[in-house]
């Protein structure tokens, strides 16, 4: 029996090793030879690297453009946040009350979560291009009060947030819908018998039972938009001025472009630091929210 | 009771009047997109919110011609086909491997798994390039395969996990009473008890694959996929927008098709967030 046994775990053992090659091939070995090469001389493809200790990471905390990268993200990844998270809140609200169509409507909100973020950010080139000026033509509006979606500085994070807010509504839309099924329908009756308005079953029922919900959604669309590379890549390159330059575009100009691959090496190890950090705390956040309730 | 019911009705038409604007104006940029591909350049510099005079279907005939349309197609479904398929069967076998197998060994191979989850694409992107091209798998598309099957298997591999987990172990010891090895066991009645949840993930990994841009631009280096062709015609053929819409649209086809028909698997997989949080 015992010989049995022992045949029986090398087999699962080997149902693992497959996967555990991949997984150590592409992703193990990559992370900890990024962590290496942080503390390195790095540059391009050049196999020789020296250490240099913690220089990178003291050459980061100092340099202006990571700082200015680094409060392009947050401001980016706060707008995005918040006003998904409204808009998606007020798309599932709308589809879980007695909408017809409901999967139609469904569909339309979420096709744009379909297409890829290189083609939503054309469009939106366009849109706020050679759109908005056919319409300011066909309005007749005075040229004081155009506006350069994507020329001004602080216009160009809103103009690119709006486009990511418009892109992944639907996705979040989703979640929150699936939230407000799992919220007892006998719930929502019995306020409804006991004389509750519209109003207020999404004040006391609905909302209150979504916030664990709200809660992993923030935690999704701060971790996204701390990872956001493909829109300011696509949309502005980072410009005007670096206006838009987010941190995944700021490592990627800094390996492949000036080609000091352990530098930016450094910074995509602060970006991991920062996100495990934050994901860790929000859900610690989260986990003593919904002991309290 | 009779206008009780009235009632209702008539506030479901308001409601939807309203979702309907909303779902208007989320539809304006498809629909700005969809127009344009059909005008001529000149329609386009003469208003872009204008319609076509005529649709100038030589736009979709010109864009299919100059991206080689067809072969990136094939690609982008070859890497993505590719790249699920062989995932879900590594991930599956992981998955249920670490289920079944009774050792601390495994609760500490889940949590390195599961820890990759936490480490942006951007960390190890880098290094992952280094390695590729040290593996000479740099420029084909089966080094792209083999790659996004590495990065993609810790969330299967631990959804996997859980689901096998609850697969009554009764069922597995009376196949294997009526003597069926391990193997034959898990193809035959494990394998099939997966398949909600590998449906599921083998959707959202296609939406992730089919759609990535840059993991293929730093591994492929040529437009070979979709996005990468997309990205590449935008720049060859700098406004002249009626082709680059016509070039978006008919990349947006496959994978608007393709929604339509998992529409429940996709849904149910992003909707299987709600409940986990």
């Amino acid at each position: 029996m015992q010989k049995w046994r022992r045949k029986q775990n090398a087999v699962y053992l080997a149902f693992i090793i497959p996967a555990l090659l991949f997984f150590c091939t592409f992703f193990l070995y990559p992370f900890i030879k990024s962590l290496w090469l942080s503390l390195t001389d790095a540059y391009g493809y050049n196999p020789r690297q020296h250490f240099i200790g913690l220089k990178n990471y003291a050459e980061v905390l100092k340099n202006p453009g990571f700082l200015n990268s680094l409060k392009v993200t947050l401001l980016y990844t706060a707008f995005v946040t918040v006003v998904a998270n409204l808009i998606a809140l007020g798309l599932s609200f709308l589809l879980d009350g007695n909408v017809r169509f409901k999967k139609i409507f469904r569909a339309v909100f979420f096709l744009p979560n379909l297409m890829s973020l290189i083609i939503v950010s054309f469009i939106w080139v366009f849109l706020y291009g050679s759109v908005y000026r056919s319409f300011v033509d066909w309005l007749r509006i005075p040229e004081d009060f155009w506006i350069s979606w994507l020329g001004n500085r602080k216009m160009a994070l809103i103009s690119m947030g709006i486009t990511a807010v418009w892109q992944c509504a639907g996705y979040y839309m989703l979640i929150y819908i699936a939230g407000l099924q799992n919220i007892g329908r006998e719930l929502v009756e019995a306020a409804q018998m006991d004389g509750a308005g519209t109003w207020a079953v999404i004040r006391y029922i609905k909302f209150p039972g979504l916030i664990p919900v709200i809660g992993m959604n923030s935690v999704l669309l701060i971790t996204a938009g701390f990872k956001t590379f493909d829109i300011p890549m696509a949309m502005t390159s980072g410009g005007p001025a670096g206006a838009t330059t987010t941190i995944a575009l700021q490592i990627y100009n800094t390996g492949f472009r000036s080609n000091r691959t352990g530098y930016a090496t450094a910074q995509a190890v602060i970006l991991f630091l920062m996100i495990s950090c934050l994901t860790g705390l929000l859900y610690r956040f989260q986990g003593r929210g919904e002991e309290k309730g | 009771m009779k206008s009780g019911r009235h009632r209702t009705r008539s506030r479901g038409l308001g409601i939807t009047v309203v979702t309907l604007l909303i779902a208007l104006i989320f539809f304006f940029p498809v629909l700005i997109a969809v127009i344009n591909s059909f005008k001529t350049k000149g329609e386009i510099l003469a208003s872009a919110i204008a319609l076509p005079a005529a649709p100038a279907w030589e736009n979709y005939v010109a864009v299919v011609a100059a991206t080689d349309f067809l072969q990136v197609f094939l690609n982008s479904c070859l890497v993505t086909g590719g790249g699920v398929l062989l995932n879900l069967a590594i991930s599956s076998l992981a998955g249920y491997g670490l289920a079944r197998w009774r050792r601390r060994w495994a609760d500490l191979l889940t949590l390195l798994f599961l820890s990759a989850m936490f480490v942006p694409f951007h960390t190890i992107m880098i290094a992952l390039l280094t390695t590729a091209r040290n593996m000479r798998l740099t420029g084909h598309l089966w080094g792209l395969i083999l790659v996004y099957c590495g990065l993609q298997c810790p969330i299967p591999v631990f959804l996997i996990k859980g689901f096998s987990g609850s697969i009554p172990l009764e069922l597995e010891e009376a196949a294997m009473v009526d003597g069926c090895g391990i193997v034959r066991m898990f193809f035959m009645i494990v394998l099939p008890l997966l398949k909600p949840i590998l449906a599921t993930t083998a959707v959202l990994n296609v939406l992730w694959i089919w759609n990535d841009y840059l993991l293929p631009y730093l591994i492929l280096g040529k437009p070979l996929t979709i996005p990468l062709s997309q990205m590449y015609f935008y720049g060859q053929y700098n406004q002249q927008w009626h082709l680059i819409m016509a070039g978006f649209v008919v990349s947006t086809i496959p994978v608007v098709l393709f929604f339509l028909l998992m529409q429940k698997y996709i849904v149910n997989g992003i909707a299987a967030g709600a409940v986990k949080g």
